[in-house]
């Protein structure tokens, strides 16, 4: 089993796992992504579902600032991320493993290089502190 | 429309402590247009206090429902079909539906979830704005249609206090002095004389102090 799992919410204009890129990932290191709309389409209920999941970390890959391929999308889930920390913090979760990351960032420029930000920040935060710990029933 | 904030989430997990089947109740009214409390807030909620709770080593189950109102005795009827063996209810309404559940089914524990603020409008997008004192004797025809009531953190009837400065509140530099802008509308209107005609002092027997206020449709009742 993976020593990490990182869960990324990718927009697809902006994020796309190259040929050949799965091959350079963190190899302790398990991702699942799962494409947006835009990232303006950022669901809360997601990110806390993918926490329950076990996710170690949560990124969101979004487009350049202030270009966003629709109009603000990624302007709005930035604003939501902020609001999603908080929630983390309150929860008892390091606000740190909700990471986001755009297209025009250092960071943002290929999925491994995303990737390998979030595995540089579960160094310090470690393994989510919600592992081993029984899940108790939501139902919707 | 009722505004209304989401209480801390340590003060709700506070609440629900000492229980372990909890019914996560949302709204599908005021609170889901101000975001706060309708079925994607309930969800959000149930499963935030879901990891809390794993976090502390509690055992509690969540469910989530949502009524189309909760201040409809018709909706808050259908809430008997979701009450299984659940401990507690966690309304995510403003005030009214928090105390329509509760009296509708007294043998159950119901906890708010929300901070009811106020009666607003939608100023711009995820801001809302109180524009209403639910004072219960409308003056807006007289005043271009901005409520010297709750707009003017004095409530003065008959133009500003003489402390408002380039438009704005003498209270709050945020806030904009609403006499200046009842000058501004009824100018922009060619109305000006409505404010030569001196307003009496307020009745204010029909706001809030004498109790809970009702009204009555005679026909409806028999």
């Amino acid at each position: 089993m993976a020593a990490y799992q990182i869960q990324g919410l990718v927009c697809r204009y902006c994020a796309a796992l190259r040929q050949g890129e799965a091959a350079v990932l963190p190899p302790d290191t398990a991702v699942i992504l799962e494409e947006l709309p835009c990232a303006g389409q950022l669901e809360p209920r997601r990110v806390l579902e993918a926490f329950a999941a076990g996710a170690d970390a949560v990124f969101v890959w979004a487009c350049p600032a202030k270009a966003c391929f629709h109009r603000q999308g990624n302007d709005l889930a930035a604003l939501r991320i902020k609001r999603l920390r908080r929630l983390l913090a309150d929860i008892g979760l390091e606000e740190e493993r909700m990471v986001y990351v755009t297209a025009d960032m250092p960071a943002g420029h290929s999925l491994p290089s995303v990737v390998r930000e979030v595995w540089e920040t579960l160094q310090r935060c470690g393994v989510s502190p919600l592992r081993g710990k029984a899940a108790c029933e939501v139902k919707p | 429309m009722i505004v209304a904030n989401v209480k801390p989430l340590a003060d709700i997990a506070a609440l629900l402590a000492a229980y372990r089947r909890i019914l996560v109740v949302g709204c599908g009214g005021c609170v889901t247009v101000c975001q706060s409390g309708g079925q994607k807030e309930a969800e959000v909620l149930a499963l935030a206090l879901e990891l809390k709770g794993r976090l502390n080593g509690a055992e509690q189950a969540f469910r989530v429902v949502t009524l189309p109102r909760q201040c409809d005795p018709e909706f808050v009827a259908l809430l008997a079909a979701e009450l299984d063996d659940a401990e507690v209810v966690v309304s995510l309404a403003c005030g009214v539906g928090v105390q329509e559940v509760a009296a509708a089914y007294p043998g159950v524990w119901v906890v708010p979830a929300q901070n009811t603020l106020f009666a607003g409008a939608n100023v711009a997008p995820g801001v809302w704005e109180e524009r209403c004192g639910l004072c219960g004797h409308c003056v807006l025809h007289k005043t271009g249609g901005i409520c010297p009531i709750i707009r003017c953190a004095k409530s003065l009837l008959n133009g500003p206090c003489g402390g408002s400065q380039r438009g704005c509140c003498e209270v709050s530099a945020d806030t904009p002095c609403a006499w200046q802008l009842i000058y501004e509308r009824l100018e922009q209107l060619d109305k000006l004389d409505y404010l030569m005609e001196i307003q009496p002092v307020k009745d204010w027997s029909t706001a809030h102090g004498s109790g809970a206020r009702r009204m009555c449709w005679e026909e409806e009742q028999k």
